[in-house]
């Protein structure tokens, strides 16, 4: 899991079935002190993330395939949830 | 994210590759993302993006040249297969168009 920063979304109208009518976010992973560590990644947005938020966001295809509920999709990295920025501590 | 820059072609194949179509992808990175959407003025000189080094994808939704994809890279890029397949990056949508923001305004 990482922490990453909303930086945009993607559109697309062709797509594997399977992701159909998902959002599709641009997600920069980020260190505790917010800097891009990684390359940005597509990610399925099922909480209606907003821009510059920061969310927690998963590489495990087992749980995307869920979540979109096809066994076949290429589905990857999607959002687990949202950072409360105030009770979250980066030491 | 990843650009299609060209097509690759098998004479001889792994037997699980039947009847495949492969591209020749070059993976965007965060400076990738920043310069496509620069603001015009902040546009580098040469209009070449940087990006990682090149990827084959498999192909079943027919990108082409020049196109931006989504790729879904690891185990997950052989799920669309219904036989066990080497596949470990695959072209999962052609996207449209992207937004993208560095810092709030």
């Amino acid at each position: 899991m990482r922490l990453a920063l909303v930086k945009g979304h993607a559109t697309s109208t062709v797509k594997h079935h399977s992701l159909e009518g998902w959002r599709l976010l641009v997600a920069q992973p980020v260190d505790s002190s917010d800097r891009p560590d990684g390359p940005p990644q597509i990610v399925l947005d099922s909480f209606g993330a907003a821009l510059h938020q920061k969310v927690l966001i998963s590489s495990d295809g087992a749980e995307a395939r869920k979540m979109v509920g096809s066994e076949f999709s290429p589905a990857r990295w999607m959002i687990l949830g949202i950072i409360d920025p105030e009770r979250s501590l980066a030491l | 994210m990843a650009t299609v820059v060209g097509r690759v072609t098998l004479s001889l194949r792994h037997p699980a590759f039947r009847g495949e179509r492969l591209l020749l992808a070059l993976p965007w990175n965060t400076t990738t993302w920043t310069t496509a959407h620069a603001h015009p003025s902040e546009k580098p000189a040469t209009d070449a993006l940087p990006f990682d080094p090149s990827i084959v994808v498999y192909d079943e939704l027919g990108a082409g040249v020049g196109q931006q994809i989504a790729i879904s890279e690891g185990r997950e890029a052989a799920c669309p297969f219904k036989h066990p397949s080497p596949v470990d990056a695959y072209c999962a949508a052609l996207i449209d168009e992207t937004f993208y923001q560095e810092t709030r305004p």
